[in-house]
């Protein structure tokens, strides 16, 4: 058998034509500096070819159902296994998606509560007996012939509607009778009932007279009815019998008052994705949205007239609906369009919101209106702004209109709330009825992981659920440990998938890897040691370990050092970035690392190079930030002072409440100071000191653009003055070409023949897409006349080929350019081509190129406060070194930056600590140490300062 | 010659009872067949057109024999025969015939579907009962029915009126107020908690006499006169003048719950699940808000899912006053 991985000619973006060759069943890590080709040899080329690989395995017939993938550009790949990438990209928005569903314990506990659930009746919550459909036909048919036994469904009132929606519901389905406390009624007349007394309704499903051969038609009516119900039945013998029938019939035939009967759970009844379960009101997201009146009105200081109501509130243009009504209130009302909204009187405010309350107030066309004449005098009422927002909405989700671009559009004016049905349970109240040792399916979810796992781990079952019980027991708790050994213990099941961050995800699809348990695999990793504190790290690696042991490859793309230590082979790719690297610089054990001298990596594990810390610490402007009372997620009402004109970092276990703190409560309330009302803070008392900073700005990885049309020049902003050079020289002036001429994205100068692109997609039916250099301008995107307009004896292709570091040179003389091209030199940027296409630069490239988008900003106010939430992801030491002094230069203008970070080495250099903890989740949200790295190495009590203590 | 006929016609009954008896004499000894429904009548008034006998024949839920001809359509139709009398057999489940019947009338068509149907056979009593009950019109579902039928009324009006008056059309005239006379037919035989059948017309005539004899009798005659024309449409004016609150009630009603300005497009909506046209529910919007009852103003919507540009649709408002 095969004991290596080989790889051949290996051209993926900048790789240089590379050999390698890699054990298996190994650990292996590749590492060099940001840039170097890392990614291009693990997921380009070794995971692309092997995913293309399995697909091309496919038959013609199935290849139709799949994307196919290109060919990566490489010789040959020999070794490979069956391949997994686990990388940070594919967190997954979709609301629905929880760690439940992501890690399939949910689905166990579904099976779980399906089979040994027990259910309670949903009107007096007594536990009540489950009977299979055919259990209770037999029952039925146990009946004397003759017998006139009626089937009834028990129904709940829908939320917020009145009776007579759910009567109208009743009949669509197809039943006409119901039993209102146990009047017989004909619901296709109007039934008068108090909307605030609480009936006990049940519908009447059939009437059968009991005969032989009816057991047919008796499971064909229950199983309809169940539709209806929920699930839940009862029998009512309408005829005469004898006494001794009747009371065998109606012995264990459920609750005592209400006669309900459960029939047979089925898994479904527990998922909120599935209508069996899901609560009605919230269609199981759990939220539901309500307006909150400062989104109407972002900025008070404005009037109405002009323009104090956003425009999804209420269009105010004088031909308009809302126009002729603003002046007919403002009429009415005796207030003024033209007074800025916050000196408004509250009574008038009030009705602008929330109506007049069947008042009534004669249109009034406004002056200078050329229509809705013929309205003017109307008597009409106006409900109000937010009402008519809330109708609208509820409109559109009871009829199944709501679309992700109508739910866009509402989430402009709303914000989420528990869902006031299942109180955010996703779950109808019928399916919260079910219990397994009085705790409901929710419930179970909202436990964290490791207090769930002792839960489920002591459950008893009566004899014959024994074997199905040990068998979920196992599943569940298998996947539960994989998930509290790699650090995330403070997570619960019902958290949603959205808001885990990028390691998080990809730990939690690592721990469904593991619970696969299957071995031969190769599993290729991003950087797992992301959002990782120093104390977990050590789990991470453990498990990365055991997924080697038990027979798999594993190739992990990484910079920690801990975890590069503890690789098994690590090869190193450089030696610089982009055009500078793409080599194997080593490949070999970590002591072969340590002993070359072409490793940089090397030289920082032999700690021949290495991130120093400052001599001296900055001791900030004297100014703070303060926020008091943080409680938002885990923070436990804490009170925070970020002293400004500083270096900052916010360090603590994963899932301490730093993002919370920082992200969810700083950033937020002081951007919705600043900038836009409408974004929401997390919870806290008090925010402090705002008027010290003039600007916030949060600075992440995420990509600076998703199409090729995107590059650090139309990003920065710099390419609008090169495209202006264009056309400011003579032949462009005598030809009379404008700056959009210079354009890929317009027509006029660009190759329509590839549209700008430089290149031209075929794509092919179950073959993978082609793409070839556009035959018309061969790859240069724009057309041959506007090529022959040079500046400096390069034409626009040119510059957009050239290198940033070349381009700082050539556009020398022009100031503006020149300035913003050197900042991205500065930043370690120097290789990228001016229009280097933004999908591929990594994450930490475009966390720099947007730093240097900051720093070449000259409009900034002068004391700022930088946001950067692990902005090491992705970065060598060498790369780490850059990035900190870039940081340092933000600290030395007057700025202040706050770092939420994982990394030592950039926790040693800053100028004060705030350290969360002690543990993630329910354990988490105090401050455990304040100062600066040596006051908070002496904190025992804090993680963060024991491995501090070790670096100072 | 007469006489003959009678004669020829009460052959023909006997001939097509007893072809009835003898299929339903074989399937009662079916035990997967409950109940055979005769669809129309055997008698001499209506034998006369008659090629064929047609039934519902309500077998066992789950037992159905599908048919490649069935092609996807739900329903299910068969053809047998008996003395040469073919007989059109729709097999329907038990289940599904019992939500036909007891679920939501739409439209006064399916009140007349199900309504005073003849039983020829059941093995399943409940079967009978769901038939009695059929024969009484629900007040929700009447309502329905007066509503589809007026809106009938009132949206040709205004077309009439200019038909007579700027067209000068008598012809045309005249055969839309027939329409509007067969509609206004409906509703008195509704009215009056009957089921609307074939032929209504004539029943219509002897309910309300001084009504058809204007809108109807009148304008039938070869004489096109003007006069008779304008006065049929003003007395129809007048009649849903006089009862239009009672007989558009959802719509007063569904007004009256919201209790603010609703744009057209969600009343037409809230009312899909009757049939009505939504042209309909505009007119007889229009017909209240020019009474005074709603108040007629504007609001904006956008053309389509991703229009950023606003367009103004009719919105109407209960007026209390």
């Amino acid at each position: 058998m095969r004991k290596t991985l080989s790889v051949h000619g290996a051209r993926e973006n900048n790789l240089k034509d590379i050999d390698i060759e890699i054990p298996r069943d190994k650990l292996i890590v590749v590492t060099g500096v940001s840039g170097s080709g890392k990614s291009s040899l693990a997921f380009d080329t070794i995971y692309a070819e092997g995913q293309r690989r399995f697909l091309e395995s496919m038959s013609s017939w199935a290849k139709r159902f799949v994307q196919q993938l290109k060919k990566p550009q490489v010789d040959f790949v020999n070794g490979l296994s069956p391949v997994v990438c686990i990388d940070q990209k594919t967190i997954s928005k979709n609301p629905r998606s929880t760690v439940g569903t992501m890690t399939d314990i949910f689905d166990y506990m579904r099976m779980l509560f399906a089979s040994m659930g027990t259910p309670r009746c949903p009107v007096c919550e007594e536990e009540i007996a489950v009977w299979s459909l055919y259990r209770m036909m037999e029952h039925l048919l146990s009946l004397p012939t003759g017998t006139e036994v009626e089937i009834r469904v028990p129904v709940l009132k829908i939320y917020n509607e009145d009776y007579a929606y759910l009567f109208e519901t009743i009949r669509a389905s197809g039943y006409r009778h119901v039993r209102i406390d146990g009047e017989k009624r004909d619901i296709g007349n109007e039934v008068e009932l108090d909307e605030d007394c609480d009936y006990f309704i049940e519908v009447i499903a059939d009437v059968f007279v009991i005969e032989k051969n009816i057991d047919k038609q008796i499971i064909a009516s229950l199983e309809h009815a169940n539709k209806v119900g929920a699930g839940f039945f009862s029998f009512h013998i309408l005829s005469e019998i004898a006494k001794g029938k009747c009371d065998k019939f109606y012995g264990n035939c459920g609750c005592n008052k209400h006669r309900v009967l459960c029939c047979e759970m089925h898994h479904g009844w527990f998922t909120f994705n599935d209508a069996a379960g899901a609560c009605n009101t919230c269609s199981g997201l759990g939220t539901s949205m309500r307006v909150h009146t400062p989104l109407l009105v972002p900025d008070p200081s404005r009037s109405l007239r002009d323009g104090a109501f956003v425009k999804e509130a209420i269009g105010c243009d004088k031909n308009t609906w809302g126009g002729r009504i603003l002046e007919s209130l403002a009429r009415y009302y005796n207030f003024s369009l033209d007074a800025a909204f916050n000196k408004l009187e509250k009574s008038v405010v009030d009705i602008l919101f929330y109506g007049t309350k069947g008042e009534k107030f004669p249109i009034v066309i406004p002056e200078g209106a050329t229509q809705g004449k013929h309205h003017e005098g109307k008597q009409v009422s106006f409900s109000g702004i937010a009402t008519n927002i809330e109708h609208r909405y509820n409109w559109y989700r009871k009829h199944g209109e709501a679309s992700n671009w109508s739910e866009e559009y509402y989430r402009k004016i709303m914000v989420e709330q528990v869902c006031p049905d299942c109180k955010g349970a996703r779950l109808k109240k019928q399916r919260c009825l079910v219990s397994i040792a009085t705790k409901n399916i929710y419930e179970l979810g909202e436990m964290p992981l490791e207090e769930l796992r002792d839960f489920i781990g002591n459950i008893e079952a009566e004899a014959k659920h024994v074997e199905v019980l040990q068998t979920i027991q196992r599943e569940i708790i298998g996947r539960l440990d994989t998930l509290i050994n790699i650090g995330l213990n403070y997570l619960n099941l019902n958290r949603r998938s959205a808001t885990l961050s990028g390691g998080e995800s990809q730990r939690i699809r690592l721990s469904s890897q593991i619970g696969s348990g299957l071995m031969g695999m190769l599993y290729v990793l991003d950087e797992p040691s992301i959002g990782l504190h120093a104390k977990d790290n050590a789990k991470m690696i453990k498990t990365l370990r055991h997924l080697r042991d038990i027979g798999n490859t594993v190739i992990v793309v990484e910079h920690d050092e801990d975890t590069i230590r503890a690789a098994d082979y690590v090869v190193e790719v450089g030696p610089g970035p982009g055009i500078h690297g793409g080599e194997v610089i080593m490949s070999g054990t970590v002591q072969d690392m340590i002993k070359d001298n072409n490793s940089i990596t090397g030289q920082f594990l032999s700690g021949k190079k290495q991130i120093k810390s400052p001599e001296k610490r900055s001791k900030g402007n004297g100014q703070y930030i303060e926020i008091k009372g943080a409680e938002h997620n885990n923070l436990r009402k804490v009170n925070v002072k970020i002293p400004l004109g500083n270096f900052v970092c916010i360090t603590g276990a994963s899932g301490s409440g730093k993002s919370s703190l920082i992200h969810e409560t700083l950033y937020k309330k002081l951007y919705a100071l600043k900038y836009d009302s409408r974004v929401l803070s997390g919870k806290h008392r008090k925010l402090v000191g705002a008027d010290n900073v003039d600007d916030v700005i949060h600075i992440d990885q995420s990509p600076i653009g998703r199409t090729s049309r995107s590059n650090p020049a139309t990003y920065i902003g710099f390419y609008d003055n090169i495209r202006k050079l264009f056309a400011s020289t003579t032949l462009a002036k005598e030809r009379k070409y404008n700056a959009s001429r210079f354009s890929f994205n317009v027509k006029g100068g660009r190759c329509e023949e590839c549209k700008g692109e430089g290149t031209i997609t075929t794509k092919l039916a179950f073959m993978p897409d082609v793409e070839t250099t556009c035959p018309s301008c061969k790859g240069k995107r724009y057309n041959d006349e506007t090529l022959e307009v040079m500046y400096h004896d390069k034409n626009i292709f040119d510059v957009l080929e050239m290198s940033i570091e070349e381009g700082a040179t050539f556009f020398k003389d022009q100031k503006l350019i020149a300035r913003k091209l050197s900042v991205l030199n500065d930043l370690g940027l120097g290789y990228l081509t001016v229009g280097h296409p933004a999908p591929i630069l990594s994450g930490g490239e475009a966390q720099r190129v947007k730093l240097s988008a900051e720093l070449s900003k000259s409009k900034r106010g002068k004391s700022n406060l930088y946001i950067l939430d692990e902005p090491t992801t992705g970065l060598h030491f060498a790369d780490i070194q850059k990035l900190l002094d870039c940081l340092r230069s933000f600290v030395d203008k007057g700025h202040s930056v706050v770092v939420i970070e994982h990394n030592l080495d950039v926790i040693k250099t800053a100028d004060h600590i705030i350290d969360l903890g002690p543990e993630g989740g329910e354990s988490g949200g105090e401050i455990m140490a304040v100062g600066t790295p040596e006051e908070v190495a002496k904190k025992k009590k804090s993680h963060t300062g024991r491995f501090l203590a070790k670096l100072l | 010659m007469g006489g003959v006929m009678d004669k020829s016609l009460s052959e023909k009954c006997t001939r097509f009872q007893n072809a009835l008896d003898m299929f339903v004499s074989r399937v009662s000894e079916d035990k997967w067949i409950q109940a055979v429904v005769l669809i129309g009548e055997i008698s001499e008034e209506t034998i006369w057109h008659k090629e064929r006998l047609f039934l519902w024949v309500i077998e066992v839920d789950n037992v159905t024999k599908r048919r490649k001809s069935d092609g996807g359509d739900e329903r299910i139709f068969r053809t047998y025969v008996e003395d040469d009398i073919n007989i059109v057999v729709e097999l329907i489940p038990r289940t599904r015939f019992k939500l036909m019947v007891e679920g939501n009338s739409r439209t006064a068509f399916t009140h007349n579907f199900f309504a005073k149907r003849l039983v020829v056979h059941s093995k399943d009593p409940s079967i009978d009962r769901w038939f009695t009950q059929a024969n009484q019109l629900a007040t929700s579902d009447q309502d329905t029915a007066l509503l589809i039928a007026m809106t009938w009324v009132i949206h040709p009006l205004k077309y009439i009126d200019k038909l007579i008056n700027i067209k000068k059309d008598a012809e045309l005239a005249r055969q839309e107020l027939i329409g509007v006379a067969h509609s206004l037919a409906s509703i008195e035989i509704i009215l009056r908690g009957e089921i609307y059948e074939h032929q209504l017309i004539y029943k219509a005539l002897d309910y309300n006499p001084d009504l058809f004899s204007v809108v109807y009798e009148d304008i039938l005659g070869r004489q096109r006169s003007f006069s008779k024309l304008k006065k049929a449409l003003q007395t129809v004016r007048d009649y849903v003048h006089e009862n239009d609150t009672r007989y558009l009630r959802p719509l007063i009603k569904f007004f009256k719950a919201h209790r603010q300005i609703v744009p057209l497009s969600h009343i037409c909506d809230n009312f899909a699940h009757t049939q009505i046209y939504p042209w309909h529910i505009a007119s007889a919007c229009e017909w209240l808000a020019d009474k005074g009852v709603l108040e007629k103003v504007s609001l904006p919507i956008r053309v389509t899912k991703k229009s950023t540009v606003d367009v103004e649709e009719p919105a109407y408002q209960w007026n209390e006053s």
